[in-house]
């Protein structure tokens, strides 16, 4: 599918936000205060796909930053982070299976309703065949670690992501 | 890249790794730092099935692999990471050969059943000439580094990464 045939859209996540335990968690001796967060998942962000059609989605890329407020004392560095993402449809699939055992990695199909994992350092995932019939678009949670906590009980993270998502309507061909 | 279908199989895990499980762990001064090298030759297998086999173009993979709160105190910092899998299938015809000797960096010419490691900072390859009459992907190798250990004789860690897998029927 050529990205020129393809429509988007786009949603934004945006906040500043304060997060301790158990969501997050220190360890390590001064000065390095190493630090994790896992923060969403219970509840989550979902954009409803409404009109006359379903979309096929091609391709998702999330574009944005996961940082500190430089006005805070409850600053950390980011040295990673990925958002879960989850498409509300059904994946292609070939002809094949994935053997039963030995499955060292965990190896799973996961057609319908597929969560994916963007992140820093690499966000966007992509498909020649698309996620068909999809009818929602929900951002599960967020990941983060680093190093440099300031303050060994709160964490303050703030983010603006957005989330390009690339399309057809389903059933549509376009021309142009 | 326009003609091309795509499949999609993902691998998602957490465990902890100990020595058994390939994780080395060293310390200077306060500061932790670790490897695991968690390989096996069975791994992960997706067979292709049907009438045909197929021409493979492109693989990429999207997601990330680190620890999480949930895991304390096990919990560690990830630097980097990458996969390693071999696709059972024929690689694009050679123009040339290794010169055997000297050979100090080992060059191969992987003309069946190629070897191809991707990692967190590069997470896909292209081939103009696909690799043909695939049969087979299997997922043998995983190799993780980082530091701050939270526990000096395991680390646990977590993943969701998909792969997409761009290819042609065979023949088409």
């Amino acid at each position: 599918m050529h990205m020129d045939c393809l429509r988007s859209f786009k949603v934004t996540v945006s906040g500043n936000q304060n997060t301790t335990a158990p969501e997050a968690k220190f360890w390590g001796l001064a000065p390095q205060n190493y630090w994790s967060i896992e923060t969403g998942f219970g509840t989550t962000s979902i954009f409803n796909v409404q009109g006359f059609k379903n979309i096929d989605v091609y391709k998702i890329v999330a574009v944005g930053n996961v940082n500190s407020e430089n006005s805070t004392s409850t600053k950390v560095l980011v040295q990673d982070f990925n958002w879960f993402v989850r498409l509300g449809g059904q994946m292609n699939i070939l002809g094949g299976n994935i053997t039963v055992s030995p499955n060292k990695f965990n190896m799973t199909l996961d057609n319908t309703n597929p969560v994916f994992s963007l992140a820093k350092y690499y966000p966007s995932v992509e498909f020649a065949e698309p996620v068909n019939s999809v009818k929602y678009f929900e951002v599960l949670g967020l990941q983060a670690n680093g190093i440099g906590a300031e303050n060994l009980t709160t964490i303050n993270l703030s983010y603006n992501v957005t989330f390009m998502i690339y399309y057809q309507f389903e059933g549509e061909e376009l021309l142009f | 890249m326009d003609c091309l279908s795509s499949f999609n199989f993902s691998i998602a895990n957490q465990s902890n790794y100990g020595a058994a499980q390939g994780f080395l762990y060293w310390q200077i001064g306060t500061q932790h730092f670790w490897t695991l090298d968690s390989s096996s030759a069975s791994g992960s297998k997706y067979l292709i099935q049907g009438f045909k086999n197929i021409n493979i173009f492109k693989i990429e993979l999207s997601g990330d692999i680190n620890s999480s709160p949930q895991f304390a105190p096990y919990q560690c910092i990830v630097q980097n990471w990458s996969l390693g899998f071999e696709i059972i299938g024929q690689n694009s015809t050679s123009v040339g050969n290794v010169l055997a000797s000297p050979n100090p960096f080992s060059m191969i010419d992987q003309t069946t059943n190629p070897f191809i490691r991707l990692s967190k900072f590069q997470n896909s390859v292209t081939f103009e000439t696909p690799i043909q009459s695939a049969k087979e992907i299997v997922i043998k190798n995983l190799f993780v580094d980082g530091i701050a250990n939270q526990t000096t004789t395991s680390a646990e860690i977590g993943y969701i990464i998909n792969f997409t897998v761009f290819y042609k029927y065979e023949g088409e």
